[in-house]
């Protein structure tokens, strides 16, 4: 057991690299998947998790321990810097278009997973954190909601209407109830 | 046991891949609806398990790393030039403060001179029995007694025979020269600066 995230935090603004490159190593990764699947975009979700990281060493960082913790305040910043790109950028275009350039589906080779990556693309930016923070980085119900800022019961309901959806649009991939069937003999 | 009841159980036992609950093991045999949804949030769990697989081990290529310890390093220089930049005045005035007081407590007139170091004052162990006439000093009648191991300073400077006189040394050669006569001395000042001795350079016979 390291130090806290705070802790680092507080050695990084007393000017400590190696506490930098601790905080990097313990956060970078979850975070940059993080922004990959909620933009499906390499670049994106590299300049996103990057930006995040800046904003924290800048002079003037806005982080407050009191308010929050490090973890959710990086979260914050990622989730706000890639719906900038959403908006910028154009990353999300509703529909088939969405998976044009999608890393994500190029790591995917089955057709069914590939759907769903685009299905989960598509999902409104609530439900496609829920989805991205619950079922893709297997958090908990509390920590999801922690990270979104949210109350519990919002994440829980959120993911529930998004799996409604997500099965809803996979049907017809083969996701209906006969093809599992018919699969599972 | 209504559907609409067991829907959120359902799809959360599908999606932690638990096992189903007495109740819902004894309501899905009887209901094709649940049971297609049960099988489809199965089918969703498990395509989410590949999505998550496929992204695994992705992360930011280590040139990102690099280049944000570099923005590091470079912030933290600019803070250290700024710190530098602002530190210097209180450390200027400091320093100015701290020659005023050594040059004010050295004594105004500034043209002493040390025994020894003709060029500055110099400061040596002096226990009051040295103080002595054996040793060339006259001892300074009625002047407070050094205490153990208190310091004294020498320090040459000019005096005159009035001075000698307020300090209660009887110069025998008389105001031939007028009171204002200035002669060269070396006096020995405790670390309370008053004179404890005088011995007249040039005299030696006195």
């Amino acid at each position: 057991m390291g130090p806290s995230d705070e802790e680092l935090y507080r050695r990084i603004r007393k000017g400590d690299r190696e506490a930098l490159a601790a905080l990097y190593e313990r956060r970078e990764p979850a975070l940059y998947r993080y922004a990959l699947q909620l933009t499906g975009n390499r670049a994106t979700a590299e300049e996103s998790t990057h930006e995040a990281f800046l904003q924290l060493i800048q002079p003037g960082a806005r982080f407050d321990a009191l308010r929050g913790s490090l973890e959710a305040y990086l979260y914050g910043a990622v989730r706000n810097l890639a719906r900038a790109a959403y908006r910028v950028q154009g990353v999300g275009i509703v529909g088939e278009r969405a998976a044009e350039g999608d890393i994500v589906a190029t790591l995917i080779e089955e057709e069914t997973t590939r759907a769903l990556n685009v299905a989960v693309r598509n999902l409104p930016l609530g439900y496609r954190e829920a989805v991205v923070l619950c079922d893709l980085e297997e958090r908990s119900y509390e920590d999801a909601a922690r990270l979104v800022g949210c109350p519990v019961g919002t994440i829980r309901s959120r993911l529930f209407r998004a799996r409604r959806l997500l099965a809803m649009k996979l049907r017809p991939y083969g996701m209906s109830p006969e093809r599992i069937a018919r699969r599972e003999r | 046991m209504s559907c609409r009841e067991l829907e959120k159980e359902l799809a959360e036992s599908a999606r932690l891949g638990a096992a189903l609950s007495g109740r819902l093991s004894a309501h899905l045999p009887d209901c094709r609806q649940c049971r297609e949804r049960w099988e489809a949030e199965r089918a969703l769990s498990e395509e989410m398990g590949k999505l998550r697989l496929a992204v695994a081990g992705e992360r930011s290529p280590d040139w990102r790393r690099r280049q944000l310890m570099a923005e590091f390093s470079s912030l933290e220089r600019a803070r250290l030039r700024s710190w530098f930049r602002w530190a210097w005045i209180p450390a200027a005035a400091a320093l100015l403060v701290a020659v005023s007081v050594q040059t004010w407590r050295g004594g105004p007139s500034g043209n002493v001179a040390g025994q020894s170091a003709p060029a500055g004052e110099e400061f040596v162990e002096f226990g009051s029995g040295d103080i002595s006439e054996e040793n060339g000093f006259i001892p300074v009648p009625y002047a407070p007694p050094l205490a153990t191991g208190e310091s004294v300073r020498i320090v040459r400077r000019a005096v005159n025979r009035a001075e000698l006189a307020g300090m209660g040394i009887d110069f025998p050669g008389g105001y031939a020269d007028g009171p204002d006569a200035d002669f060269e001395a070396d006096v020995v000042l405790g670390e309370d600066e008053l004179p404890r001795a005088v011995q007249l350079v040039g005299y030696a016979e006195y």
